[in-house]
Order: C-alpha cells, then structure tokens, then sequence
C-alpha cells in the first residue's frame, strides 16, 4: 500500500504535469518508439529567457533562486530529452508569444526588462493560467511553471537549503515525532 | 562429470523461492535454486540513499527509453529490479485488460514489494465451502497458523496485536508509531464504530534487530533495496540463511522451460533450462522440485511442460489448471484534506500506513456481495508539489514561502477488495505469440465478476460514510483505475483441494498426479481473501518444505 501510494504521488506530479500542457506525461513512453528523440535543443536566447522567466517564478530570497539551484539547464535538458515532439512545439511557441508580449509592452525582450516589469508580466500569465478550465488545454506558461517548480524542488539546492531534507535523516524518535509521515520523497 | 542429483530444485528465488531453500537446505536437503534474472547482490543497490536531485529526471522517469511501468514500487530509482516488458510479453481476450510486473533479478519481487503481512483469517478458509464459489480449501486456519508464527519469526513482522478476528494477530516486533493525525483518525473512528479498528500496517520492517538485519532507519523508498536487510527481502533473510548450510547451489540468468517426469508421468524428475546469456539448453535432475516462480509463471511453466502423459499439461488431466486467477482490486481513494495548523514538519518516512481489518459481512450483518475488504488508509502532509496541483499559489517569493512551510495534510482510505475465484477466469497458453526463448506465451481472460464490482463500488461508499460519521467534512473520491493483476497480488490457476476431479494441488501443495512435484507460490490459492497475501504464501511453503523433507527422508515421497 505504501508502495502504491508513493506511486500516486509520482502520479500525481505527472497528472499534474499532464494537466500543465504535458499531455503524454501520464502515459510514459506511450506513442513513442524506443529511443527517440529529435535532437532539437533550446538556442542561446531562448535559455536566457528560460532563466529569467525561473527566476522570476522562484527568484533568490535568503535561499538561492532558480538560476542558483540549476533550473535552467534541467529545463533545457527536459526539453531536449524529455518533452515529446508536440510538447516541443508548444513550449517553444509558448517562450516566443511571452517574448512577443514583453516586447510589446517594455520594448525589449524578456530578460532585459526590469524585474518588477518581469514580475507583471509572469504574474498576468500565471493568472490566465491557472484560470484556465482544467479541462481544456493550458496556456504553454503552465508548463514552463510546472518544469520550473520541477526543478527546483528536486535540486540539490531546493531539496537541501530550502526544504531541509536529507536523503539519509529519518529519525525514529522514542518520544514520537508528531508527524511521523508514510510517503517516500520525491 | 558425473550428473549431479540434487534433493531437490526450487524454480524462482523470490519470497516463496527463497524461502524454500532455507526450508529445505536447513532440512538437510541440497537444493538447486535457479532464477530467470540476473544475479543481485545483497549491499549492491547503487540507488539506495541517492537524492532525487542525483536522478536525471528527478524520479519522472525516462519517456523516451520505453522503460515505463504504472507499476508499484517502480520508479526512475528501483527500475533496475524490474524487467522489460518486451522481454515477457503476452497477449489478452479481447475486450479485457491486465498488467503483469516481472522482476529482472534475484530475489524476485522481494525487493520492491509492499511488504503488508497479513494473516488470513479463520473466516477467510471457510467462505469458498459456504458460499459455494471455487475450490473449498483442503485446510483451515488452525492447519497454518503454527507456520505463519514460524515465517513471522523468519521475516520479522513489525506490528500492533489488536485481538480482532478477521485479522488474526501474529508474532509481531514493536509497532511503528503513529503520526498526531492517525491517533485521532483512530480516536474517532472507534468512536463512531466501536467494532471497527484502526491499526498501525502490519510490514515485514522491523523495528528491532534480527540476527544480522538492523532496524528500520525511516529513508523511505524500501523499492530500491536495503543494505541493512531492515525489510525483509531473499537477500536480507533466507538466502544467506540457506547458504549458510552449505547445501544451496544458486543458478542465475537460467530460465526453467519445462518440468520433466519419468515416463509414465508419475513423477518428476528434474527441470529443462535456458541459459539466457547464451541461449545454450541445460538440465537438472532433482528427487522433488518446487515450483516459486510467481503466480502466474508457475502455471505457465506447468502448461509448457505438457508431455505425453500429461497432454493439456502437468497437473491439467481435469482442465482446472489455469482457472480460478484473482487478483485484488483496489476501490476509488475517498480522501479529506487537514489543516496545516500547528503541525510541525516531519521527522521520518515511515515505509508503511494504517488498516483496518474486514468489517462487512461478519456476525449477522451482510451485505448485498460476497466477502470484504480490508481497509488501507493513509495521513501525509502534501509536498511542494501541491504548487502543481492546486491553482493560485501565485509566484515569487510568496509562492517559496507557503512552499517552505507545511502544507495541509490529507487523509486518504482505499479499500483492499477480495475478489472471488471464478472458473472462467482463466489463462492459456496463446497458439500463436512467443517469448523472445522461442516458448508459448500467457493469453490472460480475466475480468471482475458481478460480485466484485459491487464489492468495490459499495466499499467506496462505505468508507465515505466512515469518514462522515467520523466528524470528517469534504469528502473527495478520487477515482482510480482497475485492472486485474495491477495490484500485484495474483492468486490462482493451480488451486489446492482435496477432491483432484476438482483441484490442481493436494493439501500438501503438490500435484495430485505427482506427488513429488510442489507448486507452493501464489498459484495454490483457492481464494484471495481481503488479506495481502504474500505472508501466507510463505507460511504454505514453509508447511509443504517440512511436509517434503520428512517423506523424503522417510522414504514416502
């Protein structure tokens, strides 16, 4: 049963991953032969993007942010290994309607406006996205936040420094922890 | 070289096959034990203790590589324990669904599986002879319990003595604690039904020591194996146990493609193998062979022996082998959330939740199905990734904030249904598909009866109810999906009895047209129960080992 239930937490992501847009993410491998891929990579400004949309999303406080716990290069990597063609096409589409607006807006791309014009605009996109009905398709921001969270979370850094957890820490403390919780981490 | 003739060969290494050999070596007996996968050291688990931050995808596992499984216990980390599934295929009726999890090392599935340990209760033993469905069993509980208290001891069960009978208690090391959260789903609960009770799971962990095996340190994620042999697994127990005596001899990356008998039929005599690194054909010759390979292998292996005396396949004079396949089903997860409030954050990943034992249709109440279930429930604080799936967190700095602080919890129960034994569901060997070895494939028609979804729509409702009496408000029901064999508790196929027109296996867990021939894994089950099943797999085989050993050495087999 414990078993079964660290699985539907991974589930959970995954359905939640689903849900931002990764439509396969459910369904891992399914409609995809073995071993492919199609090489395409994020360009140079595309990445600069990537990480000043991330850190946006989770910016350095007294914990390093999402460029100081490697988010950029795990959304580059997932992209590149991970995200099916489709999803490909809509990330990417996604990163060039953002850049468009912010260019509309303050003239210049993404990463050159000033962080609380960078604030506005994530925040007016992360609005649209979680207004969106759940179950008709997500804007592609949705995903970019989802890989982002993703990301950080499971790094060395936000898993260490901002969640304080240890692979190796499980106490069994004789007084009882109060909280003593039954779900592997992931 | 002269033809080594062992006591006896055990096919498979998992919690059944493991445990023979120590039985039997411990006996007195050589024993062959031979295992389709590749070898797995115990210690060797090179994922053990990694961080998430360590895996490439972070756990989500690799899309692109074909290696997914909705698997339990399968993830980016213990997918090394698992085999492909194009390695082992097969082939289902039309209109139905299975899945089917194989291991892809020694030890079998003890490595990852969920390590419940349950005993059945005395009812469980009685129901198929009362209500007339399958094959009544050729015991009852009194005949197992000395062998459950002997494999308890063996795997060391960690657990609370409750006195309930439908969940009968066992030779248990200290309970796990519960959580603030649990005690008062317990408090409430036995408030609101003082028949029912909540306890911590019963898990083959252990809280104390047992010879060379430590304590549980809390980690979490037993599925990717324990250096220190903390759950009870092939490695951590019975096969150092077994070498120990000198008399095991352990062939890996061998897979066993028929059982072969003397002429007439009435007597095995050892196993044909398939080196699978080289594809060369081996034998083995034995006085008795046990058969451990897992549920379903077991069956098929008995099919893929057929010979001229055993036409349809050994054991199969009566077509009953391969009938009577169960699995369990899990109903719908009917959850609350709790509030955060005034709870800390954790201290430990406990590898296991609470249950409760059967409450429907004992005494005088009985519902309009069959049987019961068991009841798993489950209290957990959510994780970061609840900034996934609950919408308006928001970003920035605010969004780190509630991520970093505890989130609200959520109490989740899922029922563990019995499913009963039926003579149509049934699996075959498919004329046409074979394995990459060139041999016969399962074809799987299995599907729930009447009974069982009525079971499992009418457990979903029950434990909404429960909740509701219980003082608990906004109730979810999450739906989950069924599928025979995805619970991983395949059962049947080669059923016990003692009436052989009617039953594959004697009460003795060998085959009635061959007594030196044991089938003692899941497929000798003549009913599921609610319970998981594996501890009585074990206590079956560790009764048919002893029953073995004595009428060998009394000359009797």
């Amino acid at each position: 049963m414990s078993v079964m239930l660290s699985q539907m937490r991974r589930r959970e992501i995954l359905a939640a991953l689903g849900a931002a847009g990764l439509a396969g993410a459910f369904w891992p491998g399914r409609g995809l032969s073995v071993g492919q891929g199609n090489g395409d990579s994020l360009t140079r400004p595309e990445q600069a993007q990537v990480a000043a949309m991330a850190e946006g999303i989770i910016p350095a406080t007294d914990t390093p942010g999402a460029i100081g716990a490697g988010v950029p290069a795990f959304i580059a990597m997932m992209y590149r290994d991970w995200l099916l063609p489709a999803e490909q096409v809509a990330f990417r589409r996604g990163l060039a309607e953002c850049q468009a607006e912010a260019r509309a807006k303050y003239g210049k791309p993404f990463q050159a406006c000033a962080a609380r014009d960078q604030f506005a605009l994530l925040t007016l996109w992360d609005k649209a996205a979680s207004a969106a009905p759940p179950a008709g398709p997500k804007p592609p921001f949705a995903m970019f936040k989802a890989l982002t969270i993703v990301g950080y979370y499971t790094s060395r850094t936000g898993q260490e420094q901002e969640l304080g957890a240890t692979m190796d820490a499980g106490l069994d403390d004789p007084k009882g922890p109060a909280t003593f919780v039954n779900l592997v981490r992931l | 070289m002269t033809e080594q003739i062992y006591d006896a060969i055990v096919v498979g290494s998992g919690v059944t096959g493991g445990l023979a050999a120590k039985e039997l070596t411990e006996r007195g007996l050589s024993v062959l034990m031979i295992e389709r996968g590749r070898d797995q050291k115990h210690g060797d688990y090179p994922t053990e203790h990694v961080p998430v931050s360590d895996f490439k995808y972070r756990l989500l596992g690799d899309r692109r590589n074909g290696a997914s499984s909705e698997a339990g216990g399968y993830n980016e980390a213990s997918a090394r324990y698992f085999a492909p599934g194009t390695d082992h295929p097969f082939t289902v009726a039309e209109g139905t669904r299975f899945s089917w999890y194989r291991p892809a090392t020694l030890g079998g599935k003890s490595l990852t599986w969920g390590r419940q340990s349950y005993r059945m209760a005395p009812l469980n033993f009685e129901e198929n002879a009362t209500d007339e469905h399958g094959v009544d069993w050729p015991l009852r509980y009194g005949d197992l319990a000395p062998w459950y208290d002997h494999v308890e001891r063996i795997a060391g069960i960690s657990g609370q003595a409750e006195g309930n009978p439908l969940s009968p208690d066992g030779i248990f090391q200290p309970p796990m604690p519960m959580n603030a959260y649990e005690r008062e789903f317990k408090e409430r609960v036995g408030k609101a039904f003082p028949d029912r009770t909540v306890s911590i799971a019963r898990t083959a962990n252990l809280t104390r020591e047992l010879g060379d095996r430590q304590p549980c340190h809390y980690c979490g994620p037993c599925e990717r194996g324990c250096s220190a042999g903390a759950y009870f697994s092939t490695q951590a127990s019975t096969l150092p146990a077994a070498q120990a005596t000198g008399r095991l001899t352990v062939m890996t990356d061998s897979l066993v493609s028929r059982v072969t008998t003397d002429k007439e039929g009435k007597r095995a005599t050892g196993v044909e193998i398939i080196d699978t690194k080289t594809r060369q054909k081996k034998a083995a010759r034995a006085r008795m062979v046990f058969l451990c390979a897992s549920t379903l292998e077991s069956v098929r292996l008995l099919m893929l022996s057929a010979n001229e005396p055993h036409s349809g396949g050994l054991g199969n004079r009566h077509d009953v082998l391969g009938r009577y396949i169960m699995d369990h089903q899990f109903s719908d997860a009917v959850m609350t959330m709790l509030p955060a409030n005034g709870i800390a954050n954790h201290g430990g990943y406990r590898p296991c939740a609470l249950f409760m034992p059967r409450y429907v249709n004992t005494g005088g109440r009985k519902e309009a199905y069959l049987r019961g279930f068991q009841l798993n429930a489950v209290v957990v604080p959510t994780n970061w990734s609840r900034a996934l799936s609950f919408p308006g967190m928001g970003i920035g700095a605010d969004l780190k904030k509630q991520l970093k602080s505890t989130g609200p919890w959520m109490l989740l129960l899922v029922a563990q249904c019995e499913t009963l034994p039926r003579w149509d569901n049934r699996v075959t060997l498919d004329p046409v598909v074979k394995d990459p070895w060139g041999l016969p494939v399962l074809h799987m028609n299995v599907t729930w009866g009447d009974n069982d979804k009525l079971m499992r729509e009418q457990a979903a409702m029950s434990l909404a109810d429960m909740l509701a009496a219980s003082g608990y408000g906004g109730t979810m029901r999450l739906p989950l999906d069924s599928i025979p064999g995805g619970v991983i508790h395949e059962m049947g196929g080669a059923v016990m009895g003692n009436d052989p027109k009617t039953s594959v296996l004697d009460k003795h867990n060998r085959l009635h047209d061959i007594p030196n021939l044991f089938v003692t894994d899941g497929a000798s089950m003549p009913s599921s129960s609610q319970a998981n099943p594996s501890l009585t797999f074990m206590a079956l085989t560790a009764r048919a080992a002893a029953f073995a050993a004595d009428a060998l050495k009394a000359g009797t087999l």
